[in-house]
């Protein structure tokens, strides 16, 4: 199954914006601005208590919640999205497709590893986790099955 | 540029920030007003469950001076991850104001799948009948993750080997595990927590000069009370212009 370009393009922006707004949640929860719902079955707050919650477990980085990073990759998605609707040009538009590939596939890496150490190292789960990294795997998704534009060309 | 697909994305980023608002606003705004209310004061002894004795009996495991101005009570489940960290924020705590708090620390078992907290903190109060509790407290946080799922039988077996790797009597910590002292004071703790209504850890109490009760039931609201103590000690010790 392939996917035209521009569907391709919305579906990535909606997820993207959705992910955007779970990131921010919890960005804001990190930062004691609101406070988390995490349900009865869920171990999020079992998630949120370890290392890799901030700044994903790097010394050095643990000032800043790891949610801040989804946010920022999720918003950068999203204006890459927007990008490729105003972009003038066929090479705009595909270079801000290629782009976006490369954030997905890293932002998948990432989601993969921190899902791994929910699985197997911290042994809980969190809700708001999940549904991001099932977002980031909607989103390479839709990327990788996007058709590609015949007139679409990049020559550098 | 085609503008029909430009006007299709600026309606779905609107769509978006209105339905962001809308979910994230109201729990913004509650969320500020549980904050306001702040920790729960518990400033009537009548109505108070549990008393200065009941938080820090004799017996009870203690850091600090013991008649320090402010008394913190912890009670924490060895299992539980939150707790974990609670121990070097408390470490932090405990360096900044050394003359300032006293720590007593409680284990509990709070929920029903940490089934070896309870040998976990039995383990500790074995410890300390060698004077080893705080160490062998903080192996225990350290090893937490080994015991999530060891059946009651290893969870000894692990215990054991983290009080060999802290130089404790192996043969009188061996009776001293299942012994009626560590057991007692256990168990003491157990009642007290229940006494004091605590449903979540890590859940501290403070107690200050004044006789007011503070119960503090997250490791935030800790950090935050702490915080905005130092904040009040160096607004009163910066020199007036």
């Amino acid at each position: 199954m392939r996917l035209a370009a521009t569907t391709s393009n919305r579906i990535v922006f909606v997820l993207a914006l959705a992910g955007a707004a779970v990131s921010l949640y919890l960005t804001l929860a990190h930062m004691n601005y609101l406070s988390l719902s995490c349900g009865e079955i869920s171990g999020c707050a079992d998630v949120a208590a370890h290392p890799s919650a901030r700044g994903f477990g790097i010394p050095g980085l643990e000032a800043v919640p790891t949610a801040v990073f989804g946010f920022g990759m999720f918003i950068t998605m999203a204006a890459l999205s927007f990008w490729r609707v105003v972009a003038s040009g066929q090479r705009q538009t595909l270079i801000a497709a290629r782009i976006q590939s490369v954030v997905a596939g890293l932002a998948l890496l990432v989601a993969a590893y921190l899902t791994y150490l929910e699985a197997y190292v911290i042994r809980a789960w969190c809700q708001w986790c999940i549904l991001t990294a099932v977002i980031i795997v909607l989103m390479t998704l839709a990327l990788s099955l996007a058709r590609r534009d015949p007139t679409e060309t990049l020559s550098i | 540029m085609n503008k029909g697909e430009l006007k299709l994305f600026l309606g779905i980023l609107a769509i978006a920030i209105a339905l962001a608002s809308v979910t994230l606003y109201p729990t913004f705004v509650s969320s500020r007003a549980d904050n306001q209310t702040g920790p729960i004061v518990i400033k009537d002894p009548i109505k108070a469950r549990v008393t200065r004795k009941d938080l820090f009996p004799e017996g009870a495991w203690y850091k600090g001076k013991k008649d320090a101005p402010i008394l913190v009570v912890e009670f924490a489940d060895y299992q539980c991850p939150m707790c974990a960290t609670a121990v070097e924020q408390m470490k932090k705590i405990l360096a900044k104001h050394p003359d300032e708090v006293c720590y007593v620390f409680h284990g509990i078992q709070i929920q029903a799948t940490h089934r070896n907290a309870l040998i976990m903190a039995q383990a500790a109060e074995a410890a300390g009948l060698q004077g080893k509790y705080w160490e062998m407290h903080e192996a225990l946080f350290k090893k937490q993750r080994d015991f999530v799922t060891l059946p009651e039988v290893d969870a000894i077996d692990a215990v054991t080997e983290i009080a060999k790797s802290i130089g404790l009597d192996m043969m009188r910590f061996g009776a001293d595990l299942r012994g009626s002292t560590a057991t007692r004071a256990q168990e003491r703790s157990g009642k007290i927590a229940i006494r004091a209504e605590v449903q979540s850890t890590p859940c501290f109490f403070i107690l200050r000069e004044d006789k007011s009760t503070l119960k503090l039931q997250s490791l935030r609201e800790l950090v935050n009370w702490f915080d905005k103590l130092d904040k009040g000690q160096q607004a009163a010790n910066k020199p007036a212009r």
